[in-house]
């Protein structure tokens, strides 16, 4: 399904139905229910064409003076009516339901599709966007599938049953009451365009006050200090007044489109008074029919003001179609599943090896630079750098968050991109920066690479990232919901939680990013003991990116970048002897920790 | 795997709806609706004389739309019965006239209204925006921004949808009710009361099936709410779910909460599709009856063909306004729900109050007030929450134009201590004086004017350089009748050797910053900020001084603003660098919210405490 939506990549711009035919089969899954609604649909609009007939019929009895057989025509009509009621909730049922189904597909296919997509598109697309493909666009398919079908169809199937039963009792008086259809048309299409416009102009405004209203918001303490309070109220004012201005227009206009539409019917009974009386004074028509028409008319007014809106929902769901097949479009820069076949070993032994790997982000310079590293099993690694060196950028490599170059990145010995990524990240894991956690429990967070782990296993891990006892201190303990809707957890309890969440998964090859950055040195202390201790055995290597000196003494080797580049890897006393830079940087360290302690010792006393 | 295992993995597994479900209920003044719309009741009055016109125009509105339907009964009744041509063009001018008086009054009622409506809109949302002014950080620490905003935007829109739908609209549906039940009334009471019955029948019928689908609906909102919730989730995450594998369960669970969305929604569907349909066989049900009894009473003699189709216009004129019916309350509802809102942030009131007494409050002296710049605080004790003192019984006296250097850890009370000073928030106990004069016996006015902070990462707005360090809502139109103005302005940034700033933006004044400001270095950014606390001319000045590097050219710059900005003035920094520490006349040196130390330079580094080893290690590093 997406080699087809790639393909069409090349050829550029796509007309709509090309594109609604690119994804039929998300469409055709519910045809069934789509035939279904048109069916009840057709038979509604049959059905209700007769009520006026029979009317008409009624009518024409009472007139020629045969009230033996009224009776027969209100059955018949109590009958219908009942028989359309039916058709009407199945037929609208139908369809919107077609639409909340659609919706539904469109929802899951695309979440679905999101998940395969790598790193470098969520860098590139922010939350929002996504989140707007996600809700607005899908709605605006729904809405065509759902309301716009059953309202565009209705449109159809009204006109063309409704009219020739009107020229049948006389093509005259059709003609007339149909002289104001274009009329109407027209003058609703100009003006639904005005309010449109007006609309998104009143929308504009409104996100002016809403910028506004943030921004102050935001900066309100800068305002209350220097006393400006009365200087915004009067700015609030005046784009306030703008959309008093700019909403009264749109009233003016949204007034008018009302009217209008009213308009129509109530100049639609005037035709029929004066043709229809006309005819019925010359002998041509007989008062059913006068009320038949009346009637008939009627029942067009409400698909006439339809179409407008039917057109609307075409165009965005088509727009919205367009959109979400951008996305759609788009497919993971990762070598996915190329050595399914030929795969055999899902966790080959032995080391990491970087050979030669340089690496940029798209449309950048590089950021790492002919990297060469070999890492053994059983040993903890650290990389000292500066900021903005390319550690970061390094750890994210291993898991391949981005492409990695073929060639040069190697555990025991096998090209990582021969490897399936799932084979790949269930040896690696990676700890980024920030710590993410979910809207969830506790204890689910924690469990989140193995949802089946037993909860001494949690606790062990918690324990290492020395955690247990504040989440036993927690009323719910480990069913403690986090995130934005539970306990808000502080910046080191977050980056402890992501820290168990990692070890819990003990993987042969554990990659920290600055682990400790929100945790004090005591704690710190602790889990580099516990963490040590957890880690030696068997063939696991653990690489540690940091600058907190409690870890550096404790690693087997220290790995020195600069600007992209390795300087150096050995033991710390020996880097401490022969790089000037790397002597510097540890001063600095034990210094910070000195004036750290210093306060604390201050705060004591 | 046993059975056992299996069962509760899947228990697990299953994506917990409920947990999204449970959502605490937001502020609420407690009020109910009638209390709710009453307190609108101040927006209201200054336009009752319009909104009194509008109330009188309804009475020619509603007879002319009741006259309509009677004169097409006339007309048939009459010259088209007769066969008379000519009487039939007259009543069908005669029509058409009435019909333009009816749309011209309808637009002019409903435009009006609206208006109205809008001027009330107007009213709220700057009143609101006024309140919110008034309020102190304690509040906006625990009001998320975002909410803030929506208040003053989509609950305000919802009142204007409220106001636009319900209010004169609904009222105007009503007398057309009332108007065409009357009329009937009087052509035929009999057919009448088979209609009310109808009408009962059909307002019971939609109500039932109202209540049933505003409980999908409001099901529907709370799985949204839930879904966007997992979008964000799963977006801004990804890397997380990725790394530990977990798209085939996220697949899962997503799909769980959208059946569970999707289940509701078709339910729903079914009940929102049935009110539509039922309201349309009810309205053929009625004709049909009219059209039976009407049969009769016609070949009786006592009913006209006329009287029959208008009383087949009538029924139209009545049920279409009653199905609108359910859509109009449920935006009331919204509109109602919003009202509550809005009055729960009105009652919020603001904790530091002005002056109640004393001269020094009377407005007149406010403005001509100038302080010396003296500070002192007397035992101050003060706690964002009260059982958590973050300042300790903190005294210490600082004399006009003195430069004090504030030295301690973080948490040490530093920050909250300027906090107070500028009164954002009011001592526990104790007090703080300016000029020995106390905080709260002065005008807040003049206490934010003399006492001006430059905070670490203070807020720079998406406005010009003028308006960015003036503040003044006007500075541009004065900019371009003031020559002296712009020269003033600049002779400041030229102090401060930052004309740069000026000539990042092409040397206009007025055009607005980039992106906030976020395309200045951090350097800039302090020298933007000086410059504001300089155009202000405050007879107290306090800095937090960046701790984050900056490179030593900037830091020179820096260093050389702040001697320029405390010329003249008492000036309070809060110091990392010894540079700065040095630049002072004297340090006060807080650890948890009490003085350690407070003295000159020489006299603290005799004294051995914590100053002077903090000077040691400082001095180490900065080498």
């Amino acid at each position: 399904m997406y080699d087809n939506a790639v393909l069409l990549k090349h050829r550029k711009r796509l007309l709509t139905i090309q594109l609604f035919w690119y994804y039929r089969h998300l469409f055709l899954v519910h045809r069934w229910r789509f035939l279904t609604g048109i069916l009840f649909l057709v038979a509604c609009n049959l059905l209700g064409v007769s009520v006026p007939i029979l009317i008409q019929q009624a009518i024409q009895s009472i007139e020629t003076h045969q009230p033996q057989e009224l009776p027969r025509y209100f059955w018949l009509l109590a009958l219908t009516a009942t028989i359309m009621l039916g058709c009407r909730i199945v037929s609208r049922q139908q369809l919107i339901g077609l639409g909340r189904l659609m919706e539904y597909t469109l929802r899951d296919r695309l979440y679905q599709h999101l998940l395969t997509l790598p790193q470098s598109f969520y860098t590139a697309h922010p939350t929002g966007a996504l989140m707007s493909r996600m809700i607005n666009d899908v709605q605006a398919l729904r809405y065509l599938c759902g309301g716009g079908s059953l309202l565009g169809f209705n449109t159809l199937f009204a006109y063309l049953i409704t009219l020739p039963v009107m020229i049948h009792y006389s093509p005259r008086l059709t003609f007339y009451a149909f002289l104001l259809l274009p009329l109407a048309v027209f003058l609703m299409s100009m003006i639904s365009g005005r309010v449109k416009t007006q609309y998104l102009r009143v929308q504009g405004v409104l996100a002016d006050v809403s910028a506004i209203a943030q921004e102050n918001f935001s900066g309100m303490s800068v305002i209350q200090s220097y006393v400006k309070e009365s200087d915004e109220s009067q700015r609030f004012k005046g784009v306030s007044r703008q959309y008093f201005q700019e909403f009264s227009t749109l009233v003016r206009q949204r007034v008018w489109l009302f009217l209008v539409m009213a308009l129509i019917t109530s100049l639609g009974i005037l035709v029929v008074l004066a043709e229809g009386g006309r005819e019925f004074i010359v002998g041509e028509i007989n008062i059913g029919v006068f009320v038949a028409f009346i009637l008939l008319l009627e029942r067009l007014s409400w698909p006439t003001a339809a179409m407008g809106w039917t057109v609307t929902m075409i165009q965005q769901g088509s727009a919205a179609m367009e959109r979400l097949h951008q996305v759609f479009s788009v497919r993971s820069d990762l070598v996915l599943d190329r050595s399914k076949k030929g795969y055999k070993s899902p966790f080959p032994q032995g080391g990491l090896e970087l050979r030669n790997l340089t690496f940029a982000y798209p449309d950048e310079l590089p950021v790492l630079k002919n990297i060469d590293l070999t890492l053994s099993p059983g040993k903890t690694y650290v990389l000292v750098g500066e900021v903005g060196c390319g550690k970061s950028t390094l750890l994210s490599l291993i898991p391949r968050l981005y492409p990695v170059p073929e060639g040069t990145l190697f555990i025991g010995r096998r090209d990582v991109n021969t490897m399936p990524l799932s084979a790949l990240r269930q040896i690696v894991t990676y700890m980024p920066q920030h710590s993410f956690l979910f809207s969830s429990t506790i204890e689910k967070n924690l469990a989140y690479g193995r949802p089946d782990s037993l909860y001494p296993d949690l606790v062990k891990a918690t324990q290492t990232a020395s955690l247990h006892e504040e989440i036993q201190a927690f009323p719910e303990q480990y069913s403690t919901i986090v995130g934005e809707r539970g306990v808000t957890l502080s910046g080191g309890q977050r980056q402890r939680m992501a820290l168990a969440r990692a070890i819990l998964l003990t993987s042969r090859i554990l990659l920290l990013d600055d682990p400790f950055s929100n945790v004090d040195a005591e704690t710190e202390e602790k889990i580099i003991n516990a963490l040590t201790k957890r880690r030696m055995f068997d063939d696991k290597i653990t690489l540690i990116a940091t600058h907190r000196l409690s870890i550096i003494q404790n690693a087997d080797a220290i790995i020195l970048m600069d600007k992209g580049r390795i300087v150096a890897m050995d033991t710390h006393e020996r880097l401490l002897e022969s790089q000037s830079f790397y002597q510097k940087m540890h001063r600095v360290q034990t210094l910070q920790n000195q004036l750290e302690t210093l306060w604390d010792e201050g705060a004591m006393s | 795997m046993s059975q056992q295992k299996k069962k509760e993995e899947n228990q697990q597994e299953a994506f917990d709806v409920q947990q999204f479900l449970d959502e605490k209920g937001s502020a609420s003044s407690g009020l109910k609706d009638l209390a709710l719309i009453r307190k609108l009741w101040p927006y209201i009055r200054p336009h009752r004389v319009l909104l009194g016109f509008c109330l009188f125009l309804l009475i020619p509105l509603t007879a002319s739309q009741v006259a309509l339907p009677a004169l097409v009964q006339y007309t048939i009744d009459g010259p088209i019965i007769h066969g008379n041509l000519k009487e039939l063009a007259m009543m069908c001018g005669g029509y058409l006239a009435l019909m333009g008086v009816h749309y011209v009054l309808k637009y002019y009622v409903m435009v009006l209204s609206q208006i109205v409506g809008q001027k009330i809109i107007y009213a709220l949302r700057t009143d609101l925006y006024d309140h919110l002014q008034t309020l102190s950080p304690r509040f906006y620490n625990r009001t998320p921004i975002g909410k803030l905003v929506t208040r003053v935007t989509n609950d305000v829109e919802n009142l204007s949808e409220m106001l636009s739908a319900g209010g004169l609209t609904i009222l105007m549906d009503l007398t057309v009710i009332i108007g065409v039940l009357l009329f009937m009334t009087f052509s035929h009471w009999q057919l009448t009361l088979v209609t009310l019955l109808m009408v009962i029948l059909i307002v019971g019928m939609l109500e039932l099936l109202r209540r049933r689908s505003r409980r999908g609906h409001d099901r529907i909102r709370t799985h949204m709410a839930a879904m966007n919730t997992y979008f964000q989730e799963s977006f801004s995450g990804m890397d997380i779910i990725q790394l530990y594998q977990r798209e085939q369960k996220n697949v899962r669970d997503f799909r769980s909460l959208n059946q569970s969305n999707l289940k509701t929604c078709l339910q729903t569907v079914l009940y929102d599709c049935s009110m539509a349909a039922w309201a349309e066989y009810l309205t053929i049900l009625t004709l049909i009856l009219i059209l039976g009894l009407g049969s009769l009473a016609i070949m009786q003699g006592v009913m006209t063909f006329g009287l029959l189709i208008a009383f087949f216009l009538y029924v139209q004129m009545v049920f279409e306004p009653i199905e609108d019916l359910a859509d109009k309350y449920t935006i009331i509802q919204s509109g109602l729900t919003s009202i509550d809102k809005l009055m729960a942030l009105f009652n919020e009131t603001p904790d530091i109050q002005p002056p109640s007494s004393g001269l020094l409050s009377q407005k007149t002296e406010t403005s001509t007030l100038q302080l010396a710049g003296a500070i002192t605080f007397n035992h101050v004790r003060f706690g964002y929450q009260r059982e958590k003192p973050v300042i300790r019984d903190l005294s210490f006296q600082i004399q006009p134009g003195e430069h004090v250097a504030i030295i301690g850890h973080t948490g040490a009370g530093k920050t909250t201590l300027i906090k107070l000073l500028t009164r954002f928030y009011d001592v526990d106990q104790g007090s703080i004086e300016l000029d020995d004069i106390p905080l709260q016996e002065l005008p807040l006015e003049t206490v934010r004017k003399q006492v001006v902070t430059i905070q670490q990462d203070d807020f720079l707005f998406s406005r010009s350089l003028a308006e960015n360090m003036t503040l003044d809502f006007k500075i541009h139109s004065r900019l371009e009748h003031d020559p002296t103005l712009q020269s003033h302005l600049f002779a400041i940034l030229q102090q401060l050797k930052a004309t740069n700033l000026l000539s990042k933006q092409k040397n206009d004044w007025t055009a607005p910053l980039k992106e906030r400001g976020r395309d200045l270095s951090g350097g800039e950014r302090q020298l933007l900020l000086f410059a504001r606390a300089m155009y202000h001319n405050p007879a107290i000045f306090i800095l937090d001084e960046a701790t984050s590097a900056v490179d030593p050219t900037t830091e020179r710059q820096i260093q050389q603003a702040m001697a320029l900005a405390s010329k003249g003035r008492t000036t309070l920094v809060i110091a990392h660098r010894l540079s700065t520490i040095r630049q002072a006349d004297r340090a006060l040196v807080l650890s948890q919210g009490r003085q350690v130390q407070f003295g000159t330079h020489e006299e603290l580094v005799r004294q051995e405490g914590l100053y002077a080893r903090f000077f040691q290690c400082r001095k180490a590093l900065e080498d």
